[in-house]
């Protein structure tokens, strides 16, 4: 495939993942322009390794994967410096405020346990797919999993 | 089924955000260097590396070795799971030319492309002053010029090109070029293991955790980099990045460092002294720390009572010495 074919192609299987990419990146950074670092690079390393590319049915994964690593670099550079933005700002008005606080609840989560909840609701993957991004042990990711399910459930129902 | 139903209701509130999301404008293109932008996939070397890969991970588990890669100027480990890795520089590495200063902070070969970090600064200003253009850099090699590829971040400018074949047993020495004009040669050495890192540079270890230091000492002002051998459960580098640099400056961070002589006055760090300056807040990530130091005393020590790290979890991991690194 040419250059600009791959490109093309990268483009258009980003494209409906880009809200996925940029909730999954806020939740972890809650900072727009950090969040917004995160994606370009996600996206630019996606079109930079897109002649590599050989499992396009995968590459929704590896691209959630490249997120998750791009938005903790830049979560562990920048935590000390950026206040948090306020999260009602960051949705559409006509979000629910419990949806609110179900997204400020995985946002505080541990980062362990907020990784496998976003990679799991935001981007649909299933637990072998974590899995394999995270490198870790199926029971490991299921554990982590239920765990925050439970955290979340605790807190959202209390609040 | 309750726990079904509720993460139903989970899975509801995340489609409503995602719904919700308002995703700024993305820009779909590469912002490198107009070569690299033009430059044709090599399809021959991806598919080597690719059945090289592949080849690794097929390997069973127990026969990955985990290197320690010791990187002097870098002191970057674990950069992964392989020995990739085959040259580095010995220390960081200075140039001066016209004024101005191109100091290595860290040149590494890794799957024949030679990987520099360098700043790049007014000699008189010292390197905490970075400048914030760079001069059109040049690497030769056996005569020949290197390709192809420039990138510059904050404060440091980083520069990876191509080489052609090399040994991997001997060392190999690039001259580096600043428009056009030679700077002087770097000669990097072929690296194996911790072994170099805990030979050449001052160091101490506690518990898992060895800290050294590279001293660069300027008149009064002394600047201080730290180099870390992190425990097995530190997070490694990945595939997925270009710079191998990245993992070292997240994987740890040292606190409260300060020196101290052999009279027990302690001197300390003096990076916070100009907290208005970009660049060294930047470099305060990079593990620079700069002292002031009277030109009588003598055996030093660098202390820092404690680290963090970030585990393959991502979990940050404190840990206490302290760690004392005498200067001799």
């Amino acid at each position: 495939m040419e250059e600009n074919s791959l490109y093309a192609a990268v483009q258009q299987k980003l494209h409906p993942m880009e809200s996925r990419l940029y909730l999954s990146a806020y939740c972890i950074l809650k900072n727009k322009e950090d969040a917004e670092d995160a994606v370009q690079e996600t996206v630019y390393k996606a079109l930079k390794k897109s002649g590599q590319i050989r499992d396009w049915d995968s590459f929704h994964i590896w691209v959630a994967k490249v997120l998750i690593h791009e938005s903790y670099k830049i979560y562990h550079k920048r935590k000390r410096l950026l206040p948090s933005d306020d999260v009602e700002a960051f949705f559409s008005p006509t979000i629910d405020k419990s949806d609110i606080e179900f997204f400020s609840i995985v946002s505080d989560l541990k980062k362990a346990e907020q990784t496998v909840i976003i990679l799991h609701f935001y981007h649909d993957l299933s637990f072998e797919e974590i899995s394999r991004i995270l490198k870790l042990p199926l029971s490991t990711v299921k554990s982590r999993f239920y765990r925050a399910v439970r955290k979340i459930k605790t807190e959202w129902e209390g609040s | 089924m309750m726990e079904q139903e509720f993460e139903k209701r989970i899975s509801d509130a995340s489609k409503h955000l995602l719904a919700a999301t308002r995703v700024p404008y993305i820009h779909y293109e590469l912002t490198g260097t107009a070569e690299e932008r033009n430059r044709k996939p090599n399809r021959v070397k991806i598919w080597i590396i690719a059945v090289w890969i592949f080849a690794v991970c097929a390997l069973p588990v127990a026969a990955i070795s985990s290197y320690l890669i010791s990187i002097p100027g870098k002191g970057s480990t674990f950069l992964g799971d392989d020995n990739r890795v085959s040259h580095s520089i010995e220390g960081s590495v200075s140039f001066e030319k016209d004024g101005y200063t191109h100091q290595i902070l860290s040149a590494y070969i890794q799957d024949r492309r030679i990987y520099l970090e360098l700043f790049y600064y007014r000699t008189t200003e010292g390197m905490t002053f970075t400048q914030a253009g760079f001069p059109d850099y040049q690497l030769y090699y056996n005569g020949k010029e290197c390709g192809d590829y420039t990138k510059s971040y904050g404060g440091s400018t980083r520069l990876s090109y191509r080489l052609p074949k090399i040994d991997k047993k001997s060392d190999v020495t690039v001259s580096l070029y600043a428009d056009g004009a030679l700077l002087g040669d770097i000669r990097l050495i072929p690296v194996y293991n911790a072994e170099t890192f805990r030979k050449d540079l001052p160091h101490a270890a506690v518990n898992d955790v060895t800290l050294a230091a590279n001293v660069y000492q300027n008149d009064s002002s002394m600047t201080v980099y730290i180099s870390a051998i992190l425990p097995d459960d530190a997070i490694r580098g990945s595939e997925d990045d270009i710079f191998l640099i990245d993992n070292h400056q997240l994987g740890f961070s040292e606190k409260e460092i300060y020196m101290e002589d052999e009279n027990g006055v302690t001197y300390p760090d003096m990076k916070n002294k100009y907290p208005e300056n970009d660049s060294l807040t930047i470099a305060s990530f990079w593990h620079f720390h700069s002292f002031e130091i009277p030109a009588d005393a003598e055996h030093l020590k660098i202390i820092i009572p404690e680290i963090s790290y970030l585990t393959q979890e991502r979990e940050e991991k404190s840990l206490t010495g302290p760690w004392e690194i005498a200067l001799e």
